[in-house]
């Protein structure tokens, strides 16, 4: 028993700790990649809780389709900010 | 004579016909439309004379053509429906009026082609349209059946006097006369209206005629003690019938409302000639004895009929004394003649008013186009004091208009004498039973010495002494079309008397009162609506002098007639001289305040500006302030308080998450401490 | 000491605190987007946590119905996200407050 208690211990402070960092970080890629840590927590939780087909769907759904489409529109918005600057450094 | 009633509604629609062919096509038509007119009234009063056989040779005719309206109703004397219907009724009464009418029309007719077309007036279409449906409007409103649609028709008459006396509608004065008489008898009118409510929820149905008419309902209503409306029955078919009159008093220009008439001389002669003998002013008194039976319930509305009609008949006699204006001695004679047939119908004498108003029409048609055809001789001067000499000028036109101002003045034996004498003599023997009628006779009677006096100043004026203009030297020669409609008019005022020859009659023992017999339905008619059938229900008993009718009759005879002469020899006196001067001078202040018609005009103004005016503006300052002042305080407050509510709408996400944020804590909260979370 | 659904209910509560605060926040659209997914997955740990400690797979099943709505709320808020960024040329939420009234 205390295993798992420390087990969930262990995840529930990965858990928190990387959803804190997603809503304080400045730089939305890192909020984007300390995301995709969050979920891949919430996972194990699951596979704790006994729901291995959740946790499956939700690596599947969460990391393999959410975080990618975040990501991919992390890049699109960042691109024009940063281009600007580069062409400036270019110049 | 079945085939006489059916043809009846053709009387009542030939003038409406006349009116659309004349709007339609009288531009394109010989004398704009006259003859459609002519053709149409003419066609009418044949149709007329047929209806008149008919009923005196045993019948009568009631039928409902058509139910406009007939619904669920909750009256007090319990009838649950009730019909709103436009039907005929031809009873001796509306088949005697449907003769005059027509009669008064045709002959009008004719006259307006030497009146109007002869003298080359513009506009004629639209006169002989609108005389056409002034025609149809008031036959209408003499064959209606039931209250309702003599409302109806009785506002149509009022519509087509307004456009008739406004039709020379660029002058000044005549769209002010109009307007004036448009809206003095629509205020009477307001009341008739309120009337032929009260009596339609009262009864549950306006029919004037058979067992379920009202006038039966409120005889039977008032024979059961019944309390209508709070008030026993008596009391409220006083009430009811006073609101009609209401409308009775405004048309046919009684007082306080006759104000409208004498403006009303702004009109066409022509016209002036049939509102005041056949059509607008005589509704007003056919309506009474149409409804006899109904005030005949109620001695107190009687006592008022004829007390206002005994005022009027000498409170306008004594305003005609003063007049220069050859048109307002007429205006004011026919507001004191209407006095005396509200004066004999008031005081029970049914015959006597009905006979007055039938003389009435003859001979004051007669005086208004002798006027017209004065008024044409003198090229459309006015002024008396501007004529004199057309007698031997215009024998035609002076001859039968002395026979028009003898009947007025009441000398025997033409035909104002005899219903005159009646009204008088029915006046006389209740007042000696009753004395406060004494009072209403008193004011009749002093009027017969003023109407006397006043026709044959205007006569004399008019046709004698020496001509006092050059208009007068060398008059306008007049043709046929106004010859024949006063000559025709002429013999009837000599000779319309014999109708009813009641003192005669009386004195010798003959049988000669014909028109009593004929409206006490003895050749035909409906049962309740005969002169004896409204003699039981009058409650006035009457007495004579000495205890001997024949006494009593050459007695009220005799002071009428002597009365009469006295004024006309009184006028000969005066002004029967080559070079007449006025005498009104003589008259000293009582001369300014008749010649001011008694300041009527003036203190209704009075009237309306302090009294009317002020009021009107208090309801328009209540309705502006409080009424408007809620209904926009309430758009005013929604108005600021979504200007307030509108700052939460930032447009930024983030506030509305954090709205709906803390609505939803709220919202827990509440649920907590409503679910005692927090005990 | 074993784990109980208390437990769980903290985290999840945690956690939906968390995205909740970021949502309040953050002014940048993607950390919104960031911030509900979030809150989704403490909603589902919510629901899978009641089911191990009920016995039964009803919620699941709902947590697999949330997790669909959220991949298609991603996939709605990217498109959005995008043609915000090409009028406004950022993706500040606080810019674009013309839609009101």
């Amino acid at each position: 028993m205390t295993y798992e208690l420390i087990a969930f211990a262990l995840f529930a402070v990965i858990t928190l700790a990387s959803a804190v960092g997603v809503v304080l970080l400045q730089d939305p890629w890192h909020s984007a990649l300390l995301l995709g840590l969050a979920l891949i927590s919430v996972a194990v939780h699951y596979v704790m809780l006994a729901a291995e087909f959740v946790a499956m769907m939700q690596i599947l759904v969460y990391v393999g389709g959410v975080l990618i489409l975040i990501a991919f529109a992390v890049m699109l918005t960042q691109v024009d900010t940063e281009e600007p600057d580069e062409e400036v450094t270019r110049a | 004579m079945e085939t006489a009633f059916e043809l009846a509604p053709a009387i009542v629609l030939l003038p409406l016909a006349a009116f659309v062919v004349a709007l339609l096509f009288g531009e394109y038509m010989p004398k704009k439309g006259a003859f459609a007119g002519i053709v149409a009234t003419a066609a009418s009063f044949l149709l007329s004379l047929y209806v008149l056989a008919a009923v005196a040779s045993g019948g009568e005719f009631q039928e409902t053509y058509f139910t406009w309206a007939a619904g669920d109703a909750l009256s007090e004397t319990g009838e649950t429906t009730i019909e709103f219907t436009f039907g005929i009724l031809l009873d001796p009464l509306s088949a005697l009026m449907l003769v005059i009418v027509t009669l008064i029309a045709f002959l009008v007719h004719v006259f307006s082609l030497g009146y109007m077309n002869d003298e080359g007036e513009t506009g004629l279409r639209r006169y002989y349209a609108e005389l056409g449906l002034f025609t149809f409007s008031m036959l209408g409103f003499v064959v209606a059946d039931n209250l309702l649609m003599a409302f109806m028709f009785f506002e149509l008459v009022g519509l087509c006097s307004y456009l008739l006396i406004g039709f020379w509608f660029r002058t000044e004065s005549a769209p002010s006369a109009a307007k004036k008489a448009f809206l003095v008898t629509r205020f009477g009118d307001y009341f008739f209206l309120l009337g032929v409510v009260a009596i339609g929820a009262t009864f549950g149905t306006l029919a004037f005629q058979g067992d379920g008419s009202f006038v039966a309902e409120a005889s039977s209503a008032i024979d059961a003690n019944e309390t209508l409306f709070g008030f026993d029955a008596e009391t409220w078919v006083t009430i009811t019938g006073l609101l009609v009159l209401g409308g009775v008093i405004g048309k046919s220009a009684q007082f306080p409302l006759h104000t409208w008439l004498p403006d009303a001389m702004e009109g066409p002669t022509t016209v002036s000639a049939l509102i005041h003998a056949a059509t607008m002013v005589a509704a007003g008194v056919y309506l009474v004895a149409r409804m006899f039976g109904y005030y005949a319930l109620s001695p107190t509305s009687l006592a008022i009929i004829a007390f206002v009609g005994g005022f009027t008949a000498l409170f306008a006699a004594t305003m005609g004394v003063v007049k220069d204006d050859i048109k307002q001695v007429l205006a004011y004679s026919t507001i004191s003649q209407y006095g005396y047939m509200m004066l004999g119908l008031g005081v029970g004498g049914y015959v006597a008013g009905v006979f007055h108003l039938m003389n009435h029409a003859f001979f004051k048609a007669l005086l208004f186009l002798g006027a017209g055809a004065v008024i044409v001789l003198m090229h459309h001067e006015q002024d008396m004091w501007k004529m004199g000499g057309l007698k031997d000028k215009a024998p035609v036109t002076y001859y039968t208009f002395l026979a028009g101002a003898l009947a007025l003045a009441g000398i025997i034996p033409f035909s104002g004498f005899w219903s005159k004498d009646e009204i008088l003599f029915d006046a006389i023997i209740l007042g000696l039973e009753e004395p406060i009628f004494l009072a209403a006779y008193a004011m009749g009677l002093l009027a017969v010495f003023f109407t006397g006096f006043y026709t044959f100043r205007m006569v004399f004026l008019t046709f004698h002494g020496e001509p006092r203009s050059d208009a007068a030297r060398d008059p306008h020669p007049i043709g046929w079309n106004i010859k024949f409609p006063l000559v025709t008019l002429g013999v009837l005022a000599l000779v319309a008397g014999v109708a009813n020859l009641a003192p005669v009659g009386k004195l010798t023992g003959l049988e000669i009162t014909y028109l009593e017999f004929w409206l006490d339905g003895q050749y035909g008619g409906y049962a309740d609506l005969t002169y004896s059938e409204y003699g039981d229900t009058v409650p006035f008993e009457t007495t004579y002098i000495a205890g001997s009718e024949t006494i009593t009759l050459l007695i009220a005879a005799g002071l009428g007639l002597g009365l009469a002469v006295g004024g006309a020899v009184f006028a000969m006196v005066l002004y029967n001289v080559p070079e007449p001067v006025p005498h009104t001078e003589n008259l000293g202040s009582a001369r300014t305040v008749l010649r001011s018609n008694y300041y009527q005009d003036e203190y209704q103004v009075w009237l309306a500006e302090k009294f009317t005016l002020p009021l009107a503006r208090t309801a328009d300052r209540f309705d502006q302030s409080v009424i408007d002042g809620v209904v926009n305080g309430v758009s005013s407050v929604s108005l600021f308080g979504s200007s307030r509510m509108q700052r939460l709408q930032t447009g930024v996400v983030t506030n509305y998450a954090a709205l709906i944020i803390a609505g939803f804590i709220a919202l827990l909260l509440v649920l907590g401490v409503l679910g005692g979370w927090f005990v | 000491m074993s784990v109980g659904v208390e437990h769980y209910v903290l985290l999840s509560l945690a956690l939906f605190c968390i995205g909740l605060f970021g949502v309040l926040t953050r002014r940048n659209a993607l950390m919104f987007l960031m911030s509900v997914e979030l809150m989704l997955n403490a909603a589902n740990i919510n629901l899978i946590a009641f089911a191990f400690y009920h016995g039964n797979l009803t919620g699941q099943v709902f947590a697999l119905f949330t997790m669909a709505l959220a991949a298609a709320e991603v996939a709605v808020g990217l498109g959005i996200i995008l043609v915000l960024y090409r009028n406004f040329r950022d993706v500040d939420v606080t810019v674009p407050s013309e839609m009101r009234w």
